[in-house]
């Protein structure tokens, strides 16, 4: 047969007819060609034709961004100064930036020079952990509004005066202008945005300009802010803070690993050399820290109630002097019911009940005397003993309560005594999860916590695991030192010079002067130019330490061992409490249910009223769990570490 | 027209209008590092030239042609440890694609030898052409 498709590709449709012969067996037959159909049916095929309206308009938005190509261009203002200008010093006296005494300043003032508008003084100062601080006054050529100038950036150098070997010595923004509405004149307060500056540098370049350590458990939590977390960090570093000159971020060792001048009497302005030592109330000779690691131990116990009794409590007998009457018998129930009714324990499974057998024992010597049957319908209902497990699980609170004493030995034997203070940290792991103690499929699991004993799994997350604990500690320890060699950096030395624009925190000065020998790194400098007096003064301010000149690495730590927990609970702490009572005997005290504890039964027979007889009962003392186990535990642990700290050159000639 | 510029700082909080620098005239080597980035947001800067796919470059020049400071001045480099490495007066590339808020920094030294006193500003560094999106 050939099949012949319809003209333009249409599905083609035709109306079967004639007589459909199924196949045998049932199966589905395709015959080809248009007479397989049963004979009079009709099958439809519907068609859904949509018909779009031609008028709709599919588009797709496209979003294009026309953008000018450019050039980023940054010119480098290249100043190449005199050598002789950032030379001098060492005694050669003089004044090596501006050796003619002619200098002049510069002060650029949103890109423009203002320079020859100045009026009266203008100063900048630069200082360890501050920002530099610049201050100038000058008279606009043109007026403007004041508060237009809050933001501008400015620029202050000094020049000699024939303009050459400028030296730049503040970079900032005005702060605050005031205008004196006599004169005109407007001042300007500026500083360098140190604190703007910080607070946008990210962690990575403070964790590497810096080094050091940082703990949010030390600082009370995370910090958002940078800048706080710039000061945070360099408390366990010998270093201050600082933007220089031209506003970059730097960070300064106390130690003075930059650069290092001698200043010598010729150099000094004379009457200008002041110092201040140490003082006692600012040293410290030790430190003591304070680190108070809580968690939560999860606790698991597995105690076992446990109690077997002879048959023979219970079975009558006769022998030629005594008549046993028999007691009372547990019952299972009895056992059940203690069982489910222990406080503060889950039980394990059910109670195994050892049932006496069923049989007959002869009561007597002979046959005669009867005999004493337990019956197998009731054999199951009686109990000799039982053995029952239960668990708890419950947290306790442990603090481990470290204390380190970080001594000075060499300056607590010249002060003659301690001189101390104490910080400290709290690292608090909080355990959040509500019903764990009472439902034994929460996570997290307690490794072991299976049968008879104790087992515990300590909840010690990532951020307050052992690691943070020891990170916490070598922080803390590391400020300890730090704020002892700081304490100790409380002396000040104070001159002045010719000014050195050149002079900044960076620098470490030894000054051999006449009256005094000292070495420290420049804790402050104030440049001072008054162009009226033609006064250029560089104040210069050197933190130094106790006198030594001995060199100190911060201590490689080691750390105390984590404090153990020395209780160990007695074997009483897993077992129950299970006595036997039995009254109606001669010797039977009176019952006292909070003693008699146990099993409690009475001889069968008739109640003779002179003898004590007890209500027939089981009753079970469960185990406490003693205050060492439950209630919040304190381990302490006490360690003093010696350490050496660095000491200054400093020396007073008579 | 681009909002990325450079910077004295990291956290892109002091631009800079240009790169100052100190040396004596007895000559000698200064070094700086400077941000390149923008503070607006979303947005992506490319080489103009085949974006995406050709480098953003830094590279140092200088307008006087040699009557001033020499273009070789000037190392570039992406690391402090770079800057032995790099090339004089060589430019540096700092990826095909930037995104605003990550400012990159380059490690500069100026060389000079004995040098006569002054104020040189014949030298810069500048990008090659860049687009903004």
């Amino acid at each position: 047969m050939t099949y012949i498709p319809p003209l333009g590709g249409a599905v083609d449709f035709v109306e079967l007819g004639g007589t459909h012969s199924p196949p045998l067996g049932g199966a589905v037959d395709f015959v080809e060609g248009a007479g397989g159909g049963p004979a009079g049916e009709t099958i439809a095929l519907p068609l859904s034709v949509a018909v779009l309206d031609s008028a709709v308009v599919i588009s797709l938005p496209l979003a294009v961004v026309v953008s000018s190509p450019a050039v980023v261009a940054l010119p480098i203002a290249v100043s190449v100064v005199d050598a002789a200008a950032l030379g001098g010093l060492d005694g050669a006296g003089g004044w090596a930036a501006a050796p003619g005494g002619q200098w002049r300043p510069v002060v650029m003032l949103g890109g423009d020079d203002i320079s020859g508008l100045l009026l009266g003084q203008i100063t900048v100062t630069h200082a360890d952990d501050a920002a530099a601080v610049a201050a100038f006054t000058f008279v606009p050529s043109v007026a403007l509004q004041p508060l237009s100038l809050i933001g501008q950036r400015v620029r202050i150098a000094f020049a000699r005066a024939d303009g050459s070997s400028e030296q730049t010595m503040f970079t900032g923004v005005v702060d605050v202008p005031a205008i004196d509405l006599q004169t005109g004149a407007i001042s300007c307060t500026c500083h360098d945005q140190a604190q703007e500056v910080w607070a946008r540098t990210p962690r990575e370049v403070i964790d590497a300009l810096v080094g050091g350590r940082y703990s949010a458990a030390v600082t009370g939590g995370e910090l958002d802010d940078n800048f706080d977390y710039l000061r945070e960090r360099i408390q366990s570093v010998g270093a201050s803070w600082a933007l220089d000159v031209l506003q970059r971020p730097r960070v300064l060792p106390w130690d003075g690993a930059g650069r290092s001048i001698t200043v010598r009497t010729a150099d000094v302005l004379d009457g200008s050399l002041a110092v201040e030592l140490p003082s006692r109330e600012q040293l410290r000779s030790r430190i003591t820290v304070r680190l108070q690691y809580q968690y939560a131990k999860l606790r698991y116990r597995g105690v076992r109630a446990q109690y077997a009794q002879d048959i023979h409590l219970f079975k009558p007998s006769i022998t030629g002097t005594v008549n046993y009457p028999g007691a009372l018998w547990m019952t299972s129930s009895m056992v059940q019911s203690a069982c489910e009714s222990a406080p503060g324990w889950e039980m394990v499974g059910e109670p195994y009940i050892e049932h006496p057998p069923a049989r007959a024992w002869q009561i007597g010597t002979t046959i005669s005397s009867g005999f004493y049957a337990i019956s197998p319908a009731v054999a199951p209902t009686l109990a000799l003993g039982f053995r029952c497990d239960f668990y708890a699980r419950w947290q306790q609170r442990i603090t481990e309560d470290y204390t380190v004493a970080v001594v000075w030995p060499a300056i607590e034997a010249q002060l003659g005594a301690a001189v101390g203070e104490e910080i400290g940290a709290s690292l608090i792991a909080e355990f959040d999860q509500a019903g764990w103690e009472s439902d034994a499929t929460m996570e997290p699991r307690i490794p072991a916590a299976i049968g008879v004993g104790d087992a515990a799994v300590e909840w010690r997350p990532a951020g307050f695991d052992e690691l943070a604990r020891d990170e916490a500690l070598r922080t803390l320890l590391d400020r300890a030192w730090v704020r002892m060699w700081s304490a100790s950096r409380s002396g000040r030395v104070t001159f002045e010079l010719p000014l050195r624009p050149d002079l900044w925190l960076d620098t470490r000065i030894t000054l051999e002067h006449a009256r005094l020998r000292a070495a420290g790194k420049i804790t402050a400098v104030e440049h001072a130019m008054s162009p009226e007096t033609g006064a250029a003064i560089t104040n210069v301010v050197l933190a130094v330490g106790m006198p030594g000149a001995t060199a100190a690495a911060l201590p490689a730590w080691s750390l105390p061992s984590a404090p153990v927990d020395a209780y160990t609970p007695p074997l009483s702490a897993f077992s129950f409490e299970i006595g036997t009572y039995v009254g109606g005997t001669a010797g039977a005290a009176a019952f006292d249910p909070e003693t008699m504890v146990g099993f409690c039964t009475n001889l069968n027979g008739v109640e003779d009223p002179g003898l004590n007889y007890y209500p027939h009962e089981l009753s079970i003392g469960a185990p406490d769990i003693a205050a060492e186990d439950r209630d919040p535990r304190t381990l302490a642990s006490f360690t003093e570490i010696a350490v050496d700290v660095p000491t200054d050159l400093l020396e007073i000639i008579a | 027209m681009t909002t990325w510029q450079f910077y004295a700082d990291p956290g892109m909080t002091a631009p800079l209008a240009s790169l100052a620098q100190q040396l004596p005239d007895t000559g000698g080597s200064v070094e700086a590092i400077i941000y390149f980035g923008s503070t607006a947001s979303g947005k992506t800067l490319q080489a103009a030239s085949d974006p995406g796919t050709d480098p953003i470059t830094i590279t140092p020049a200088d307008s006087a042609g040699g009557a001033g400071l020499a273009a070789s001045a000037l190392r570039l480099a992406l690391s402090y440890a770079g800057l032995d490495a790099a090339a004089p007066g060589a430019g540096v590339s700092v990826g095909t694609s930037l995104s605003s808020g990550a400012p990159v920094a380059v490690y500069v030294r100026l060389t000079l030898p004995a040098t006569m006193q002054g104020s040189y500003t014949d030298l810069a560094l500048a990008t090659n052409s860049v687009i903004e999106a």
